[in-house]
């Protein structure tokens, strides 16, 4: 009942707040926004995806090289970074069976020219291999010789390497929202009211020092949560947009995926509820436990950190530990693949431990002399 | 009515309160009175239970309080010395977090507002928010605040400080109405001519003890001082009141 009562105080006071809540709100949106942005930028810039622009110098001495090239998607066009010259005495080199040049210009500098000069150049010499071949041919010589490997490769990744590292950011970015969601709250419920003087008229009254950190906890538990929701709905809702779903990425996002990622963020919810009210319990003012809180922000990145030197295969083994099975998890999820229940619970087990003991230390904290003000 | 008997409280081997005595009536104003850091504070704290005295005993009205002591906690009603208000609430919801966390049902609650707003003379502020308020009106709701749950003790610590003349006065008139209605009020303060002017009885500490207690006309006979400013300073001893 006292519980209830402080958990309604909280949750209204903090929702009156519109400054905060509206800095909560824009980061729900920005992560999947940014996502989005790098998403359409990796794969716009993808130049194994679309047809490579290049401007053509001298396309009047190969007419047949360039059909070539314009059956292969490469498109003539003024402004782009890489340029193609054909000699003027490209004609006549060729006649005469002599190497005949070309010459490929671009700026490695620019966004995707490097990529787009590669391919040029792999198709410059299936061209260059198929004239060999015919002229090997029509010298009575099998153009099998020239070939002693037959060189295959498939990559079997279903996203690109870059757009894969955009979608990577997507559990850090759910994390951070669960942080940021409740940040204000926890502060303001803590630190604020020791600052404005509050909290020793809040002891004052006949209420138990659990039901208090409870109260409070509650409060700050559903901020967090409403915010890591909000922020699977935008994930869901940006997905969505036809920009993104015409491309060859693969996101997990359906109704499973969102009740893995719901259910895995949960139990986060709660432990980054409890652990930010005890930080902010501990600072006299708002200012300092805002700026002890906003390290706590950097969390999230470290299991990114982790994976960068290690592979996440090695770290399987720290998957029951909170941040790094989060990103784990939710990596996987987002991937599609199948959810381990049995990781997501053991995860969830951990992260309610130890919410439960971060929630009784709140409570003895709030029970202490400490945090009254100076006599 | 509280009685605290021998209360004790020292913080790493230096006393804070020392065996302090005293008690309170029911219908009585009774004014702690010291300069800063007597001790005033922690006394009243020990009183509310915030604080666990190293010594002694409190009786309110005659339950001894263990601290914490939820049950004898609803005996009492606490003014802070700074009560913080949230600016982002109205008048009534304060009143109201207060009724809930004192246990009042929602059934009581719409009546206890009423009657604590028209007490304390803020029943037309009650829909607004209290950013802005000025020191007197933070003063009124702060004590309507307290008086939520009909207290019959009431513990005040400096409630008069940084009011304006005006708005002094009228406290010290809600402060006397309280206790003619059979309540049990304590008041701290540092200035000696508010606890003069409202209390029965004034208890003086010093350095974390009583050095003297008895009625505003008591202490001016034992002193021989013709005001209470002098008298007060003549008990504390030579310039003690300014520091």
């Amino acid at each position: 009942m006292k519980i209830w009562t402080i958990f309604r105080k909280e949750c209204l006071d903090a929702i009156r707040d519109r400054r905060a809540l509206g800095v909560a709100v824009l980061t729900m949106l920005a992560g999947p926004l940014l996502v989005a942005f790098l998403l359409v930028g990796v794969a716009g810039g993808d130049a194994t995806l679309g047809p490579i622009s290049v401007s053509l110098e001298g396309a009047e001495h190969a007419p047949d090289l360039v059909r070539f090239l314009t059956d292969q998607r490469v498109e003539p066009s003024e402004s782009t970074p890489v340029r193609l010259s054909i000699a003027p005495d490209y004609a006549e080199d060729f006649r005469r069976g002599q190497s005949a040049a070309v010459t490929i210009d671009f700026d490695s500098t620019a966004r995707a020219a490097g990529s787009a000069a590669e391919r040029l150049r792999i198709l410059l010499a299936r061209y260059a291999s198929e004239i060999s071949s015919l002229r090997l041919m029509a010298r009575g010589v099998d153009p099998i010789v020239t070939k002693p490997l037959d060189i295959r490769v498939y990559d079997h990744a279903r996203n690109s390497s870059r757009s894969a590292a955009a979608v990577s950011m997507i559990p850090m970015f759910l994390l951070m929202a669960v942080l940021l969601g409740c940040m204000n709250l926890a502060i303001e419920c803590t630190a604020g009211e020791r600052e404005r003087q509050n909290l020793e008229s809040l002891l004052i009254h006949p209420v138990s020092a659990a039901e208090i950190a409870i109260g409070k906890w509650l409060a700050t538990f559903s901020f967090a949560a409403a915010s890591a929701i909000g922020m699977l709905v935008v994930l869901r809702a940006v997905l969505e947009l036809p920009a993104l779903r015409r491309l060859p990425i693969l996101i997990d996002c359906g109704w499973s995926a969102q009740l893995g990622l719901a259910l895995l963020l949960l139990p986060f919810a709660a432990l980054a509820a409890a652990l930010q009210l005890i930080v902010a319990l501990r600072s006299r003012s708002f200012k300092e436990a805002q700026a002890q809180l906003s390290l706590l922000l950097f969390a999230p990145m470290v299991p990114g950190f982790l994976f960068a030197f290690d592979p996440p295969a090695r770290l399987a083994e720290l998957s029951w530990f909170p941040l790094v099975g989060h990103q784990l998890l939710a990596g996987g999820m987002l991937e599609g693949a199948d959810v381990s229940w049995q990781q997501l619970l053991l995860l969830a087990i951990v992260c309610l431990v130890a919410t439960i003991g971060l929630v009784a230390l709140l409570a003895r904290r709030f029970a202490s002399e400490q945090i009254l003000p100076k006599a | 009515m509280i009685e605290i008997r021998n209360l004790t409280r020292t913080v790493s081997g230096r006393a804070i309160v020392e065996d302090v005595s005293f008690a309170a009536r029911d219908g009585r104003i009774t004014g702690l009175l010291g300069p800063n850091g007597a001790g005033k504070t922690t006394t009243l704290r020990m009183i509310t239970g915030l604080v666990r005295p190293n010594g002694g005993t409190v009786r309110i009205d005659g339950h001894e309080a263990r601290s914490p002591d939820l049950n004898t906690r609803s005996l009492l009603g606490v003014l802070t010395e700074d009560p913080g208000l949230y600016p982002r609430l109205s008048v009534r919801e304060h009143l109201a977090y207060s009724a809930g966390l004192q246990g009042i049902g929602s059934h009581g609650l719409e009546q206890a507002v009423a009657r604590a707003a028209e007490l304390m003379g803020i029943t037309d502020l009650l829909g607004r928010r209290t950013a802005g308020f000025s020191r007197g009106e933070r003063q009124r709701l702060a004590l309507a605040r307290v008086l939520m749950h009909d207290p019959p003790n009431l513990l005040l610590d400096e409630p008069t400080s940084g009011l304006d003349v005006a708005a002094n006065r009228s406290l010290r008139d809600l402060i006397r109405q309280l206790a003619e209605q059979g309540r049990c009020v304590i008041v701290s303060s540092h200035v000696m001519q508010d606890v003069a002017a409202l209390c029965h009885v004034v208890v003086i500490m010093k350095r974390g003890r009583v050095i003297a207690q008895g009625s505003p006309a008591d202490l001016l006979e034992r002193t021989g001082c013709s005001t209470f400013e002098d008298a007060f300073l003549a008990i504390l001893g030579d310039g003690e009141g300014l520091s």
